[in-house]
C-alpha cells in the first residue's frame, strides 16, 4: 500500500466522505494549518475554540478514519490587519505552539502586503525561532512574486535557517528562487487558482523532488482532498520514478516538519495503545459497528 | 495526599531517562514558586515523556487501591501519569483557586491533557468542587475523554448524584463503552437507571438493532412483572453472551419468577458475579472492536 501525506488541508471543513476517500487513497497523515474560516473572526474567544479543535475534535475526527491528524498554529495574514485582535492572538500563541503535534508555526505570511501583515509575520517569526520550530508562509495570491522574495527576506532577516521554513503556494514563477536560496517549497494542487496537477508533474521533470512538496489545501472553497494522490497517480502515467513520487508527495513533509520533534513515521506505523484506543470503538462518528469505507453508492441507508 | 504523589513519583522514575526525571524534578520546584510553572509543566512535559503503557506489577496496583479506593491507574500511560504528578504537587490554597487553575487548563487543553486532567479528580485536595466540570467532560464524543471519567475512576460513584450518574451509564451504553469498567456499578443501580436502559433496550429493538449484554447488570436487582418480559425475549432469542447476561441479571433478582428461572439453570459457572460480567464485557467488546 502507498502511503502519502497531504501537509496542508483544512479538515475543519471538510466532510467525512472526504476523509473516507482519503484513507482509501493512501492518505496516512495530514497536517492542518490554522488559517481564516472564510470569514473575519471577531472575538479571541473564536481563535481559542478553533485552536482547541484543531489540537482536539478535528484530531479525535480523523483518527477515526486511521488518519493521524498534526496542526500548525499561527495568526494567519488576513486577519492580521484587525490590530487590536491580532495583538490578544499573539498572547495564546505560545500556549498552544508548544503543544502536541503542533508541527510548525503557520501557516503565516503575507495577504494585501501591509504593514500590521509585517508587524505580525516578524512577531510569529521570531516565536517560531525560540520554540525552534518549523515555519508554514503562506505567499500572497496577489503580487506573488514579489509577496514571495520579501517573505524569505524577512525570514532571514530575523535569523531562520531556510531549512526551517517550508514556502508554500509556489508556482513556476516563484519556484527558481526558493529552491536556490535553500527553502522548502511546497505547491497546492488546487483547481483555478493555484496549481494544476500537469503543471505540478511538468515542474517535477524539470527541477526534481529535492526540497519539492505536494499538498491540496482543500477547504471550504471548490477544491480536492485528493489532490496528493491523485498528482502522485499522474505522476506515474507520465514517466515520473517512484522516489521521486515517494519524496514530494510523502518523505519531504515528513523531514521538513519532524524538524519540530512532533511527528514520527512511528506515529502510524506503530500507533500506541492511546492513539489506537480512539480508533474505531463506539464513537460518535461510526456509530456502534458501523464501518468505515461503507459503500455509499446505494440508497439504502445503513442503521 | 502527597503519598498519591510520591507513589506516582516512584512509578516514574521506573519508567523514564535521568534527563527527563532532572526536568521533571525541576518543574516541581518551580511550581511551589509560582502557577505559570504548572501551566508550562503541565503542557511542556508531553516534550520529555512518550504515552507509553505503564505496566504496573500486581502490588503496584494494589497499593494504589489502598491510596485511594477505585484508583486504578494501570490503563494509564507514562506522559498522563507525568502530568498528573505535576497536579498533585501544586500547593492549592483552597478550592477556589484549584477551579481557577483547573479551568485554565481546561480552557487550552488539547485531547491527551483533557484526559490526564479528568483522571486527575480522584486524588484532588478538593474533589466535590469538580463535580460540574466532570459532568461537562462526559457531554463529549472523544472516547478516551469519556473513558478518563467513566472507567476505572472511583469519582463519578463517590460524587455523583443519581441523576448524573444514570446519565453517565446510560451514556456508556449508547457509546457501547466496556460497562464492566465502570467503578462502584452495582451499588450505585437504581430503579430509574434500570426504567431508562430497558427503554433504551426497546427503542434498539424497534430499529432492529440490538443491546450490549452488560446493560441487563444494571436491571438485574430491578426486575419486577413490567420488564421480565424482556429477560424472557433475551434468553429465547438473545446470542450466548446475551442469554449468559440475562441469567447472571436474574442472579440479583427476588422477583419470583427471575428466581425460578435462576434454580433451572445448572450453577456449574465458575468465579463471582463481578468476574462473570468481566468475562461477558471483554468478549463482547472483542467482538465489536
Amino acid at each position: 500500500m502507498l502511503m502519502y501525506i497531504d501537509p496542508h488541508i483544512h479538515v475543519t471543513s471538510r466532510t467525512t466522505d472526504d476523509y473516507e476517500a482519503m484513507r482509501q487513497a493512501g492518505i496516512v497523515a495530514i497536517i492542518e494549518p490554522a488559517f481564516w474560516l472564510g470569514q473575519p473572526r471577531t472575538k479571541v474567544g473564536s481563535f481559542q475554540d478553533y485552536f482547541n479543535s484543531l489540537v482536539g475534535w478535528e484530531r479525535f475526527r480523523a483518527s477515526q478514519f486511521g488518519i493521524k491528524h498534526y496542526c500548525t498554529i499561527g495568526l494567519n495574514s488576513k486577519e492580521a490587519n484587525n490590530e487590536a485582535l491580532a495583538e490578544e492572538v499573539m498572547e495564546l500563541l505560545p500556549l498552544y505552539a508548544g503543544k502536541e503535534g503542533v508541527v510548525a508555526i503557520g501557516e503565516i505570511g503575507y495577504d494585501d502586503q501591509t504593514a500590521a501583515e509585517d508587524k505580525f509575520y516578524r512577531l510569529q517569526l521570531d516565536l517560531a525561532k525560540e520554540m525552534n520550530l518549523p515555519v508554514m508562509i503562506h505567499t500572497p495570491h496577489r503580487d506573488k512574486k514579489r509577496g514571495t522574495t520579501k517573505s524569505m527576506d524577512v525570514c532571514l532577516e530575523h535569523g531562520l535557517d531556510p531549512k526551517m521554513v517550508i514556502v508554500d503556494h509556489n508556482n513556476e514563477e516563484t519556484v527558481e528562487e526558493v529552491l536556490d536560496r535553500g527553502f522548502w517549497a511546497a505547491f497546492t494542487i488546487y483547481p483555478h487558482t493555484k496549481m494544476g496537477s500537469e503543471r505540478m508533474v511538468e515542474v517535477v521533470k524539470r527541477y526534481g523532488s529535492e526540497r519539492i512538496i505536494v499538498d491540496s489545501a482543500a477547504d471550504w472553497g471548490i477544491s480536492d482532498p485528493l489532490s496528493v494522490p491523485k498528482t502522485a497517480n499522474l505522476m506515474r502515467e507520465r514517466g515520473i520514478s517512484d522516489e521521486d513520487i515517494r519524496l514530494t508527495c510523502y518523505q519531504n513533509a515528513l523531514t521538513a516538519y519532524a524538524q519540530s520533534g512532533q511527528m514520527h513515521e512511528s506515529d502510524w506505523l506503530n500507533p500506541t495503545a492511546v492513539d489506537e484506543s480512539q480508533k474505531l470503538h463506539g464513537n460518535s462518528i461510526l456509530r456502534g459497528g458501523q464501518e468505515p469505507n461503507a459503500d455509499r453508492r446505494s440508497d439504502i441507508v445503513e442503521n | 495526599m502527597n503519598h498519591t504523589a510520591d507513589y506516582l513519583k516512584g512509578i516514574i522514575e521506573n519508567n523514564a531517562q535521568p534527563d527527563a526525571l532532572n526536568w521533571l524534578e525541576d518543574t516541581r520546584e518551580k511550581l511551589q514558586e509560582k502557577v505559570s510553572a504548572l501551566y508550562i509543566g503541565f503542557s511542556s512535559s508531553s516534550r520529555y515523556f512518550q504515552k507509553t503503557p505503564l505496566n504496573l506489577s500486581s502490588a503496584e496496583a494494589e497499593k494504589a487501591d489502598a491510596l485511594c479506593p477505585g484508583f486504578q491507574p494501570g490503563g494509564w500511560d507514562l506522559l498522563q501519569t507525568v502530568r498528573v504528578y505535576i497536579l498533585l504537587e501544586y500547593p492549592f490554597a483552597d478550592a477556589e483557586e484549584q477551579c481557577a487553575v483547573f479551568t485554565k487548563l481546561f480552557d487550552s487543553a488539547d485531547i491527551h491533557e483533557q484526559v490526564s486532567l479528568y483522571s486527575s479528580l480522584p486524588l484532588l485536595p478538593y474533589q466535590e468542587v469538580m463535580v460540574p466540570q466532570a459532568r461537562e467532560g462526559l457531554r463529549t464524543n472523544i472516547t478516551t475523554v469519556f473513558d478518563a471519567i467513566a472507567l476505572q475512576n472511583p469519582f463519578p460513584a463517590q460524587y455523583f448524584r443519581e441523576e448524573a450518574w444514570n446519565q453517565m451509564v446510560l451514556k456508556a451504553v449508547f457509546m457501547q463503552r466496556p460497562l464492566y469498567k465502570i467503578y462502584g456499578a452495582d451499588e450505585r443501580t437504581n430503579a430509574q437507571l434500570a426504567t431508562m436502559l430497558t427503554l433504551f433496550a426497546h427503542e434498539r429493538w424497534a430499529a432492529g438493532r440490538k443491546v450490549m449484554p452488560e446493560l441487563w447488570r444494571f436491571v438485574g436487582p430491578f426486575i419486577d412483572e413490567s420488564n421480565f418480559a424482556d429477560i424472557e425475549k433475551v434468553i429465547a432469542e438473545g446470542d450466548g453472551l446475551e442469554v449468559e447476561a440475562a441469567y447472571l441479571a436474574c442472579e440479583t433478582s427476588n422477583y419470583q419468577k427471575a428466581v425460578q428461572i435462576r434454580k433451572e439453570i445448572d450453577q456449574n459457572n465458575v468465579g463471582s458475579a463481578d468476574e462473570r460480567w468481566q468475562q461477558i464485557g471483554e468478549q463482547f467488546y472483542l467482538q465489536h472492536s
